[in-house]
């Protein structure tokens, strides 16, 4: 019984060390910045060059949208947006450029991709959410 | 009399002084902004960071190598905050890098320099989107470019 009380508090002081921390510590500048999504497509039609940078350029002025690339080959496409502002179904949209390109999703493999923003992820994500001035 | 000629005194030198110290700062403010400063601030570098991401994303060489992190945007979220943070406090900024050192983030992933190069190709065209002058440019540049020999064939 005495062992049970010592575990219940010992976990008690660690979520109150925890929830603390969280409320306490030093944010970045960065942390404080909005979040966003990024989403990738699949592009097919021709476009030159000229008429790319346009589309290019008209993405990024979209209210909701920070920023929109096409490479250099016009098959792919990535939107970085707010995912409050804006969906990534209306982006497919936005991208068929009146009906001269045709738009899909981009196959996107759900494992590897940078290893230390796994490991670090789950962590921050939980200190986020203890953090009331979010 | 005297006395009050020596406090008179007293108080023109504090005042000299301090109207000096002020002065010398104003002066070095005036003459060295940071490179955070003209690069435009935190919101000019968000943007730019933005721009730097889908600009890889898109990128055939190498976006196979960040696609499940942008895609998942918790990862995302971090790897963003770890540029901003990086540039930011790289150029004189007040933030505060906390992610991995550049060769404990890459060691065991064998980057190319044709990717390296790539990604630094699709950092200058994010810059060049955005008009930033030549000056900042190089400078952002210099600060960045020595962290190849830690990322490239490790």
């Amino acid at each position: 019984m005495k062992t049970i009380k010592l575990i219940f508090l010992a976990v008690a002081v660690g979520v109150v060390v925890l929830f603390g921390y969280a409320n306490v510590r030093q944010r970045s500048v960065t942390e404080k910045l909005k979040p966003v999504n990024l989403i990738s497509f699949q592009m097919r039609g021709n476009l030159n060059t000229e008429e790319r940078l346009l589309l290019e350029k008209k993405i990024s002025a979209v209210p909701g949208i920070t920023a929109c690339s096409l490479n250099k080959e016009g098959n792919v496409a990535s939107v970085a947006f707010y995912p409050d502002r804006i969906t990534g179904e209306s982006l497919a949209g936005l991208l068929t450029a009146g009906g001269k390109l045709l738009v899909s999703p981009k196959e996107i493999s759900p494992v590897g991709g940078c290893p230390v923003h796994q490991i670090g992820t789950s962590f921050q994500k939980f200190l986020t959410t203890l953090d009331f001035r979010n | 009399m005297n006395k009050l000629k020596r406090t008179s005194f007293m108080w023109l030198m504090i005042a000299a002084l301090a109207v000096n110290v002020s002065c010398d700062d104003d002066d070095e403010q005036a003459a060295d902004p940071t490179l955070y400063t003209r690069l435009g601030g935190i919101d000019a570098i968000a943007a730019v960071t933005d721009k730097f991401l889908t600009n890889v994303a898109s990128d055939n060489v190498i976006n196979a190598r960040f696609e499940a992190t942008v895609a998942d945007p918790s990862r995302l979220q971090l790897l963003r905050n770890n540029l901003i943070d990086q540039i930011c406090a790289g150029a004189g900024g007040p933030c505060q890098y906390k992610g991995k050192t550049m060769l404990e983030a890459h060691t065991g992933m064998n980057i190319s320099p044709a990717e390296f190069n790539a990604l630094v190709g699709d950092l200058v065209a994010a810059l060049d989107f955005y008009d930033v002058p030549e000056a900042e440019k190089n400078d952002l540049l210099a600060v960045l470019g020595p962290m190849q020999s830690d990322i490239v064939g490790k």
